[in-house]
Formats: structure tokens, C-alpha cells, sequence
């Protein structure tokens, strides 16, 4: 039996025996006289703090273009003849969900006159945020349980806020998702679940990610038992009223059927709710009403061999999309989820790169309303943030498998309630 | 001039960063797409970005930045054709090219297939010390992370790696 090293020497010998076209320079140079490709942002990834500009006629028409090109290979037979039947239950409907929209072509700004002085104390300045009940006493959380980087799915217990760095590690009271979860050969298990959400019955929905299919989406029980393979998307985010929001590559975000895994892509502003062709969402969020949605995207730049990590406020009523952010602050951001008053609650500090993961240094909150933010947390390393269905808690996770709990209001630090070396993310 | 657009002396450095780094980037690009044909036309993608590049790298710094295109550029291909696999028929009886086969067929494609599926971190890894044959100290300084964090991340990538390349041990 060969051993890996043994493998991956002689596959890089055998690459390096392959020699350079004696035509490579004069490829390189006819393809310089091209015309370059049109790339057109469809989110501003320049100005932070400013609003998102909408999705441009010629990046929808590329959207359109590439998605009727995959449409069109998945509808002509070997044979050349065209099947109208999926092929799979999971192809994209070209039915929209019903999201109403509205022709806004800019995000609502507030108006100068009324703006309000700068929020310093963290007041919410919307509706007043309800009592919270008690803290939940678990968490569901992925746990990378021997270190092999593919996490099992558990529950944890909790305990009352325990300081920083303090506290014992957290009972696994059941697993819901042995770690390895899947066959071999099923989409991406290469990675393991790396999201999850519950469901309305206690059901837990994950997400395997990305590579090297478009990610997968998984259903167990609440007792555990066998994963049902619901369909094929990333990072599974459930709704006040149980809908599932998926991303899928070259699609966009949509929402995925439990009961059938089927997908229906959501339209906001009549509109595919993507990113660039390169782009790929990497969380997603409802709001409590249901009625927004908070993106994490990954945004490339090709060219210039650069990425960068920013949220987006989707209205899904207005049809608008808002991006959230803290100006003046260093990195990128990520992991965005909503307060109990419409506030949005997100990771700072994040790195940029490419091959990062999106582990952040600090909480900031976003008023939607004046389209601005505050830093509240600073150097916590986190690595998820994550709302209770009522709003009452939000708890962060963090890069040394610690779960912090904040009121849902004001984010109040109450403390560290779970602990477990490998925790990779958790949900109430 | 060609085309009206680029000037010969605004090629006279890409051409040095040609002659300087493409064969090792060759060999990168296909090890990583377990194709000749694809590697090379990767390659020729990425000095092509280079030129048009609106924020150069610094000098001396041309071979780390061709080779994070060309890493993702691979990546993007893999992910990419995960989708059209997954939407498009299956071929009837795909026949394996001349240069897959000089490369190891079946096996290339499976180690490309299952290097691709690393996670971020371990494909880099892998990718800048087996493919691109640099040292862990300078796999670190590239992707910007600590010599021990490479070696973990080299270990795990092999231990995932074992798993699913199995039968082609």
C-alpha cells in the first residue's frame, strides 16, 4: 500500500513532467490583445459603510445568461433531445418564490433632517425588545470530536454564564450526527457540516460545504438517527415560519423545500439574489418577522487575486439591499444576525483572504434605520454568532470552542455558557 | 504593439515572470486539475490577469501572486464543474485524453478531485508544498499562518486524503 506522501510526490512528478506549450508565450500574448472580460460588481465592495449598490442590467444578464446556459445542459439529452423533467429534485425552479417587490433602486437612507445623534449607549431605536426568558439549557453544535476536521452534530448542555477562560467543558448529552455523518461518496463530506439551524419540530437542518460539489444539505431528527439528504446548497437557514434558506452557486440564494429538498430561487427587485459569478454566499440569517434576510458574502476579485468578506441586509418587502458594515474599521465582516429590535448584530475584523476563515475580532450593531454602526465587543475571536428564535439571545462562538451568551436586546455580555475543544458552530 | 492595446515594453517584465515562473506553475496547475491542457490554459489565464492586474504585485513578489491565481483558478474550475456535473447528463463513455493518461488517469483525476475537496487551508497547504514544492516555512510566509499550523494542516489534509484516495493506495 502507498502511503499519501508517496501519492502526492509522485502526482506532483508527474505534472512536472509535463512541458509548457512551445506556443505558451504566443498564447499569452493573443490572448492580451482580447478585449478583457466586462466585470461588473453587483454589490459595492469598495465603500464600507455605504449603501450596496443594486444588481446592474449587464451582471443580471450575465446571471441570466449563465444560468440558462446550465439550465439548457441540464435539459438536452445525451441524445440532443430536450427532457423537460428535473433531473434531479433539486433543480432550480424557474418559478420565483412570491416575494413581493417593488422597482426601489436605492436603499432607504434616513432623512438628513431628522437624523438622530450618533447611538453611544447601545439603545435600540426601534421597538422595544422583549423580556427575554430564561437562557435555553443546550445548544446544538457541530464538535470536531477527534480533531480530524469533520465535525459531529450534538447536543450540549449549558450553564449560567461563567466568566472568560473559566468553566468546565460542556456535557454532550446526545449525538445527533456521528462524525464521520456520510458515505464516502456523498456531496462534500470531504468537509463535515459546518452550519446548522433548527427546525420548528427540533429537527436539525446542516450544511456540508462546498467543495467539491455546491455543498449539501442534510436533515436528522431531533433524537438523531439517519441524515436524509435534503438537496444541494450551503449554509441551511431556517425561518421563523420553518422556511429554509440555501445558497446554491450560479443560482443564488432560495428557499428549499423540507418535505421535497426542491429549490425555488428568491427574487429580490425582480432579481436573483447573488453576488458576481465568482461570489459565493457563506451565512445566511432571517429576520425574526421573516421578512429580511442578512447575507455573508465572499466576494473574489479574479483579477486581482483578492478577496473580501462583507454582509448585506436584504429587505425582501422593499425589494432592497442594504450593506453592513462599521466605517473605518480594519478587515472584513461577517456572521450578521438580528437583535430583538431589527438591529443587526455582526462579526468585525475579519481577514480578507481567500483561504481565511472567517474568524472575526469584535462585535459591532447596525442601525439599519441610520445606516450606521458601533463597535461593542473588541478581540473575542469569534468565529459565529447566532440568535434565539424568541430574540431574546445571541450567542457567539469562538475560536477556543467557547459559547458566549448576550441579551438579545442590548447585547449584554452575560458570559461563557458551553465549552468543547473542536466546537466549530452551534445554534439555540 | 498588438492591438492598439499592450505596448512591447509593457511586456518585456511579463515576459521575465514567464520565463521565471511558468513551468513551475505548470507543473502547480496540473497537479491540481489532474489535466495538462487545463493547467496550461490556467496558466496562461493567470500571466494574462498579471498583465491586466490594477494592482500589481511588488516586485520580486510575481510567483507567490501567479501562484494564488492559479490556486484559484483551480478551485474555481473544480467547483464550477461540480455544478455542470451535478445539471448536466452524464457523458456515455467518457474517454480518457493522451495527456490524462501520460499524467496517471484515473489516479491524477482522483487526487485533483480529492485535493479539491480539502478544506481551504489544508488545499493550500498542499498545494504550495507538494505541487508548488516549497518548504513549510515558506508555505507559512505565503498564506500567512505559523509553521505549526502548516504541519496541522499538512497532517490532517493527508489523513482526509488517506480516506478517500483508499483504493488507489
Amino acid at each position: 500500500m502507498t502511503d499519501v506522501d508517496t501519492i502526492l510526490r509522485e502526482h506532483a512528478d508527474a505534472a512536472a513532467a509535463v512541458e509548457p506549450a512551445a506556443d505558451g508565450w504566443a498564447q499569452i500574448v493573443a490572448r492580451l490583445g482580447e478585449e478583457p472580460p466586462i466585470v461588473v460588481p453587483l454589490v459595492d465592495r469598495r465603500r464600507a459603510g455605504r449603501p450596496t449598490r443594486r444588481v446592474l442590467l449587464a451582471g443580471a444578464a450575465a446571471v441570466v445568461v449563465v444560468a440558462a446556459a446550465i439550465a439548457a445542459v441540464a435539459l438536452v439529452g445525451d441524445d440532443g433531445t430536450t427532457d423537460l423533467t428535473p433531473a434531479e429534485s433539486t433543480a432550480p425552479d424557474v418559478t420565483a418564490s412570491t416575494v413581493p417587490t417593488t422597482p426601489t433602486t436605492e436603499p432607504p437612507s434616513p432623512p438628513a433632517s431628522t437624523e438622530p445623534p450618533p447611538d453611544t449607549t447601545g439603545t435600540p431605536t426601534t421597538t422595544a425588545p422583549p423580556v427575554p426568558a430564561a437562557m435555553p439549557d443546550e445548544v446544538v453544535a457541530i464538535v470536531d470530536t477527534d480533531g480530524d476536521g469533520l465535525g459531529a452534530v450534538v447536543r450540549l448542555g449549558t450553564v449560567e454564564g461563567q466568566p472568560d477562560g473559566t468553566g468546565p467543558d460542556s456535557e454532550v448529552r446526545s449525538v445527533l450526527v456521528e462524525d464521520p455523518p456520510f458515505p464516502d461518496d456523498a456531496p462534500g463530506s470531504a468537509t463535515g457540516p459546518v452550519t446548522l439551524d433548527l427546525l420548528p419540530d427540533g429537527s436539525v437542518v446542516y450544511g456540508i460545504c462546498c467543495e467539491p460539489a455546491a455543498g449539501a444539505v442534510y436533515v436528522v431528527g431531533p433524537d438523531g438517527g439517519e441524515p436524509r439528504l435534503l438537496g444541494y446548497g450551503e449554509h441551511p437557514a431556517v425561518g421563523p415560519d420553518g422556511t429554509v434558506a440555501v445558497f446554491q452557486l450560479y443560482t443564488g440564494v432560495g428557499t428549499m423545500d423540507v418535505a421535497t429538498g426542491r429549490f425555488t430561487p428568491l427574487l429580490v427587485d425582480g432579481e436573483p439574489l447573488m453576488a458576481g459569478p465568482d461570489d459565493w454566499a457563506t451565512g445566511l440569517t432571517w429576520s425574526p418577522d421573516g421578512r429580511q434576510l442578512l447575507v455573508d458574502w465572499l466576494l473574489h476579485d479574479m483579477e486581482a487575486g483578492t478577496s473580501e468578506r462583507i454582509v448585506e441586509l436584504v429587505d425582501l418587502d422593499a425589494g432592497t439591499r442594504q450593506r453592513v458594515a462599521l466605517e473605518g474599521a480594519a478587515g472584513g465582516e461577517a456572521h450578521g444576525t438580528f437583535l430583538a429590535d431589527g438591529r443587526v448584530a455582526f462579526v468585525t475584523g475579519v481577514p480578507q483572504g481567500y483561504d481565511q476563515e472567517a474568524v472575526g475580532t469584535g462585535i459591532a450593531v447596525f442601525d439599519p434605520a441610520r445606516g450606521t454602526a458601533e463597535e461593542r465587543f473588541g478581540a473575542l475571536r469569534i468565529t459565529g454568532l447566532d440568535t434565539t428564535a424568541d430574540g431574546g439571545w445571541v450567542l457567539a462562538t469562538s475560536e477556543d470552542g467557547a459559547v458566549r451568551a448576550f441579551t438579545g436586546a442590548d447585547l449584554r455580555d452575560e458570559g461563557t455558557v458551553a465549552r468543547r475543544e473542536g466546537l466549530q458552530a452551534a445554534a439555540w | 504593439m498588438i492591438d492598439g492595446t499592450v505596448s512591447d515594453a509593457g511586456l518585456d517584465g511579463l515576459r521575465a515572470a514567464y520565463d521565471a515562473h511558468a513551468r513551475p506553475l505548470l507543473r502547480l496547475a496540473v497537479a491540481l486539475t489532474g489535466d495538462a491542457a487545463l493547467g496550461e490554459d490556467l496558466v496562461h489565464d493567470a500571466f494574462v490577469r498579471l498583465h491586466r492586474a490594477t494592482t500589481p504585485p511588488a516586485p520580486g513578489a510575481e510567483g507567490a501572486y501567479l501562484r494564488r491565481i492559479v490556486t484559484n483558478l483551480a478551485h474555481d474550475h473544480h467547483r464550477h464543474g461540480a455544478v455542470v456535473r451535478r445539471l448536466a447528463p452524464a457523458p456515455r463513455d467518457p474517454a480518457p485524453s493522451a495527456e490524462s493518461d501520460a499524467l496517471g488517469g484515473d489516479r491524477a483525476r482522483a487526487v485533483a478531485a480529492a485535493v479539491a475537496a480539502l478544506p481551504d487551508r489544508q488545499r493550500g497547504c498542499v498545494a504550495l508544498h507538494y505541487f508548488a514544492g516549497l518548504t513549510d516555512v515558506a508555505v507559512a510566509a505565503e498564506l500567512g499562518i505559523s509553521v505549526g499550523s502548516v504541519k496541522t494542516h499538512l497532517h490532517r489534509a493527508r489523513a482526509a486524503l488517506a480516506r478517500t484516495l483508499e483504493e488507489h493506495r
